[in-house]
């Protein structure tokens, strides 16, 4: 009895927060844009993922233009070959690099890797960089299966707030405006109104390349998560 | 993928006992008589014992044993300067030939594995060349995939999985074996990629509902053969498995109807174990293993396939690959023989294979 008083003053903590947002999947289904980056279409099973209810899109090759749109974090899970999807111009070992400079540039960006080539040895970095697999040939329901084990797992508070806190510890953020950083967080998601890095931060914001990828983020917590515009 | 065995045996410049048992002579030395005469067989039971120490036999001979990509063997000669061992006078006319130095051992031992990793590397290039071959098959199967998932689009339900379940038998049919084929083709990496086991991080899965699924997709098959898959069970729990898990039932289940005798069941079981994990058997009734053939239906090429009987129905590679994933996970599956009776002249009985996947 006690211990339900106390609890009705306790400040929430990020974890209560988010067990106040159950999952719709539904709604997250719609909500989370996924990319399939391959050249033969009909290797992924676009179509009746689509019918389903998934937000998805697919592009057979990269370009300049893409690739930037990549790595402002656009689409929120890709799903990326490993052969013919890049030129040399762009990257030269093709999925691979394409998949090293996104982890590089924005480290919460999900990708599954999709390929055939999983006999080869010499391509297992590959498969050890990104955030899940799926070897060809497939079917809709392990597509389907490993999709939804993606928003269980990484379309979470924990992945987007991890992944920001994370980046900005390395670009000399204290702990100490990290806690404060996070209790705005949680004012603000309680508010159901959205705050920009730097209104979260307050004086401690700093603009560096790691305040970008911090930003996307919890750009997601907002958007994809919350559903906060 | 080379013998490792056989290439020690065929250029080793010392005396070796191999796992078999056998003692095999390298190329300078000749076989003592002391060992083909000796019972007490103290140097084969220090095989696979790497850490035990040196030992001297009661016939004079040091047991030195180490390993060569996982496969034990031992030197015998007489290893001076390790053992501190200095012959009896009588011995030393026998030994004379049999002195060894330890460095020299060892030394040969480092080139030894150089050069048979070299040659396994080598190995799996080609296999790899040859699956890059195989590469071009796999948008053919995607499309087939494609086109019948498109098939079960066009039925009524909210749902792919309702459409599923309420498609015409045929296409029914064609989606399971196309699952089936799919399932075989993605068997390949666990021959060429030896991290594919273990690649993606392990998920709770309920084991009953993959089973179940595989089981169905194999109905088709083992309906040509007249033979029923009957599964039973009441497992609830997940455990923690790596993707590559699958590999498992797939194989067993794929052999079962495979060398199975027309018109018998398949029993599944899938029930919790005491552990918290789940525990799975699967019976089939056909010809069964010999003995001494029990241990060895797990490596790999090795077929078992009585006299009489097609050779050709298995690659003697799908029990090998589920034990390289069964090894993944820290179990190991046991195989059972009961005979029952003798048919076409040959024993048959019920085969049961068994595992225990941990929580």
């Amino acid at each position: 009895m006690l211990t339900k008083l106390f609890s009705l003053f306790k400040k929430p903590t990020l974890q209560d927060i988010s067990f106040k947002y159950p999952y719709d999947y539904s709604e997250i289904r719609k909500r989370t844009r996924i990319l399939v980056i391959d050249d033969h279409e009909e290797h992924f099973p676009i179509e009746s993922l689509k019918k389903d209810g998934y937000a998805i899109d697919h592009w057979p090759k990269i370009n300049s233009d893409d690739l930037s749109r990549l790595e402002r974090g656009d689409f929120d899970v890709i799903i990326l070959d490993i052969k013919g999807v890049a030129d040399k111009s762009i990257s030269a070992t093709d999925g691979l690099g394409i998949l090293e400079r996104l982890k590089k540039t924005n480290p919460s960006q999900i990708v599954i890797a999709f390929s055939g080539q999983s006999f080869k040895l010499s391509q297992n970095k590959f498969w050890e960089l990104a955030d899940g697999y799926i070897s060809k040939p497939t079917t809709f329901i392990e597509c389907k299966e490993k999709i939804e084990e993606i928003f269980k797992t990484k379309i979470t508070f924990s992945y987007f707030w991890g992944a920001a806190r994370k980046t900005l510890s390395d670009n000399k953020v204290s702990e100490s405006d990290l806690l404060e950083a996070e209790k705005r967080l949680i004012k603000s998601i309680q508010k159901k109104q959205k705050l920009s890095l730097f209104e979260l931060l307050g004086n401690a914001a700093k603009i560096t390349e790691g305040s970008v990828f911090a930003a996307t983020a919890i750009g997601k917590i907002y958007s994809l998560i919350l559903a906060i515009k | 993928m080379i013998n490792v065995q056989k290439t020690l045996a065929a250029i080793s410049p010392f005396p070796l006992i191999m796992s078999t048992g056998a003692v095999s002579d390298g190329i300078l030395y000749t076989r003592s008589p002391m060992c083909n005469s000796c019972r007490l067989k103290l140097c084969v039971s220090k095989l696979g014992n790497e850490s035990s120490p040196t030992v001297i036999c009661e016939n004079g001979n040091t047991i030195f044993p180490f390993y060569v990509l996982g496969v034990p063997f031992v030197v015998f000669g007489v290893i001076t300067d390790l053992s501190k061992h200095k012959l009896a006078p009588g011995l030393q006319s026998k030994f004379s030939k049999r002195i060894l130095e330890s460095k020299a051992v060892l030394k040969w031992k480092g080139s030894l594995i150089t050069v048979l990793e070299d040659i396994d590397k080598a190995a799996q290039d080609i296999s790899v060349e040859n699956l890059e071959a195989f590469h071009d098959v796999l948008p053919s199967i995607s499309l087939v995939q494609r086109d019948v998932e498109r098939l079960i689009q066009q039925g009524n339900g909210k749902t792919f999985e309702n459409k599923l379940d309420t498609a015409p038998t045929e296409i029914k049919k064609l989606y399971k074996s196309v699952e089936i084929l799919k399932e075989r083709v993605n068997l390949m990496p666990l021959l060429t990629n030896p991290t594919w086991p273990t690649r993606g991080g392990k998920g709770r899965k309920s084991i009953y509902k993959m089973i179940d699924t595989l089981a169905r997709s194999f109905r088709g098959i083992a309906h040509e053969k007249r033979i029923r898959i009957n599964l039973t069970g009441d497992a609830k729990s997940t455990p923690n498995v790596y993707k590559s898990f699958s590999a498992i039932p797939f194989v067993l289940i794929d052999n079962a109807i495979k060398y199975s005798l027309d018109d018998q069941p398949i029993d599944i079981t899938v029930n919790d174990s005491k552990a918290g994990g789940v525990e799975v058997s699967i019976q089939s009734y056909g010809p069964i293993v010999p003995d001494d053939m029990k241990d060895k239906i797990f490596l790999k090429k090795v077929r078992y396939s009585p006299s009489g009987w097609d050779p050709e129905k298995g690659s003697g590679l799908g029990l090998y690959l589920a034990s390289l994933v069964s090894k993944a996970h820290e179990f190991n599956i046991q195989y059972k023989a009961e005979t029952r009776t003798v048919h076409d002249q040959v024993l048959c009985g019920v085969n049961t294979f068994f595992f225990q996947v941990p929580p």
